[in-house]
């Protein structure tokens, strides 16, 4: 019998059918980040004013965030939400338990990785050299005009390489997407395994697909951060 | 209204706490290969070994790039395939469904944990400045010297957190090698829901004691760097 376990004409035969699939994966990617960047706006917001009790809340729940794997709290929360947020969705008449799985894999990446972006806004923000803010207040500047000129871009320009990191996490994550029944393109590749019985040239398409995206997102975040190096004296 | 049957969660968190100390194990394990082998790459790519640094730098490159659980399932089926192929052709009768899977999912995170390791040592011997290593030089000091006495000893405080840090990332990584068919705390716990369809509460219990694992490892982070600081005669 010859040994035909991998070859490279399936791997490029797959690769179309995959790559229909692309664009659920980069959606789940880019909306978890964007909505999660919100969140962690606002966590960030009642970390830095250490908001009273709710201050507590938010250590607890970035602990949580950052100390479980992502796929315990994927299941967590598809099982989850639905039982938490059916007493108020079913008088609306939506059955959250038969949602598309899809919702829950961005509001578990949205929320999880908001308890990262909200270390790395408020790391960042407090990062800026106090004398930058005594000598924005000193010119008479307000409060709001003081973030926007001075303290704003300088934290941008720390944040920005986390934020890098924080995007391709999460781009690498939605491959945990078909565990609760997504199918993006590790789903379909797992399709297209059960009917030929070939898994593994379609997960290596897989592979080289999420490697080329997350190596244009590092270059990208490369080319942003050159353009917004910070300029010390 | 869904009620949470708290009774059936303590019980799932104690049956995954008891598969604690093997979870450990595939955590601990491929850390420790990758630190010592991803001390010899760092080394390979700062002394800027011709070619060996090419594959290094391509190696971690690859491993930062992909899913891990992709990596899983490709070293698991290439390997599975490959081997009943191989065993088949020569004509013995050894199979892969007879290799436990707990050893491929450790040398896969081995594997994993050997870039990321790479990647953090490197980052820990650059924090060093380079007059240090010249000062040594210009006394006479020989290479393994100059990395024993003078690079280590001041690296390691950089070190420590960063490595902290990748051990907690390879143990949030054993939560996938249940994929595999590795039976680990992820897996016995769900079998048990299988009975009740109380997901819910099971994944509650493997996530507390995630959390447990992971809190705990950082605090032991912190108090092996708070000892390296003081011997360093720093803050």
């Amino acid at each position: 019998m010859s040994i035909d376990y991998f070859s490279v004409g399936r791997v490029v035969e797959y690769l179309p059918a995959m790559l229909r699939k692309l664009p659920v994966t980069l959606a789940v990617a880019f909306s978890s980040t964007a909505l999660g960047l919100v969140l962690a706006t606002l966590i960030a917001a009642a970390l830095l004013f250490r908001v009273p009790a709710l201050y507590q809340v938010i250590k607890v729940f970035i602990s949580f965030s950052r100390a479980i794997p992502i796929n315990i709290q994927l299941f967590v929360y598809y099982y989850g939400l639905p039982a938490l947020l059916a007493p108020y969705l079913l008088p609306l008449g939506l059955n959250p338990s038969r949602a598309n799985p899809i919702y829950f894999v961005v509001a578990t990446y949205a929320i999880s990785s908001s308890a990262f972006m909200a270390v790395m806004l408020s790391a960042s923000i407090s990062g800026v050299d106090p004398g930058q803010s005594e000598a924005a207040l000193s010119i008479g500047m307000t409060g709001g005009q003081m973030f926007r000129r001075v303290i704003g871009p300088q934290a941008f320009q720390i944040a920005l390489p986390e934020m890098g990191n924080v995007i391709v996490t999460n781009l690498k994550n939605t491959s945990l997407a078909f565990t609760v029944g997504v199918i993006d393109m590790v789903g379909a590749t797992r399709a297209i395994a059960t009917r030929t019985h070939h898994a593994l040239e379609g997960y290596v398409g897989n592979a080289l697909v999420y490697f080329v995206i997350c190596l244009l997102l590092e270059k990208a975040f490369g080319l942003l951060e050159r353009r917004y190096r910070l300029r010390k004296g | 209204m869904y009620r949470i049957d708290y009774g059936f969660l303590l019980r799932e968190v104690w049956v995954a706490f008891t598969m604690l100390p093997f979870t450990l194990m595939l955590a601990a394990v491929p850390t420790l290969f990758g630190l010592a082998v991803g001390a010899l790459l760092a080394i390979v790519r700062i002394q800027r070994v011709p070619v060996l640094r090419s594959v290094v730098q391509g190696y971690v490159v690859l491993i930062r790039g992909m899913p891990t659980v992709l990596m899983l399932l490709i070293v698991y089926f290439a390997f599975v395939f490959g081997f009943d192929a191989l065993m088949e052709k020569l004509g013995w009768s050894a199979r892969s469904a007879n290799i436990p899977p707990t050893l491929f999912a450790m040398g896969v995170l081995a594997f994993i944990a050997t870039a990321f390791m790479t990647e953090s040592i490197r980052t820990a011997l650059l924090s060093v400045p380079k007059g240090q290593t010249e000062a040594a030089q210009s006394i006479g000091m020989t290479n393994f010297d100059i990395y024993r006495r003078v690079v280590i000893p001041q690296a390691l405080p950089v070190a420590i957190p960063i490595l902290g840090n990748a051990f907690i990332g390879q143990a949030k990584g054993t939560a996938l090698v249940t994929m595999i068919g590795v039976t680990d705390l992820v897996t016995r716990v769900r079998i048990e829901a299988n009975a009740s369809y109380r997901y819910l509460e099971a994944y509650i219990a493997v996530a507390l004691v995630y959390w447990a694992l992971c809190v705990g490892i950082e605090q032991g982070v912190r108090l092996l760097n708070k000892s390296v600081r003081v011997r360093a005669g720093g803050v």
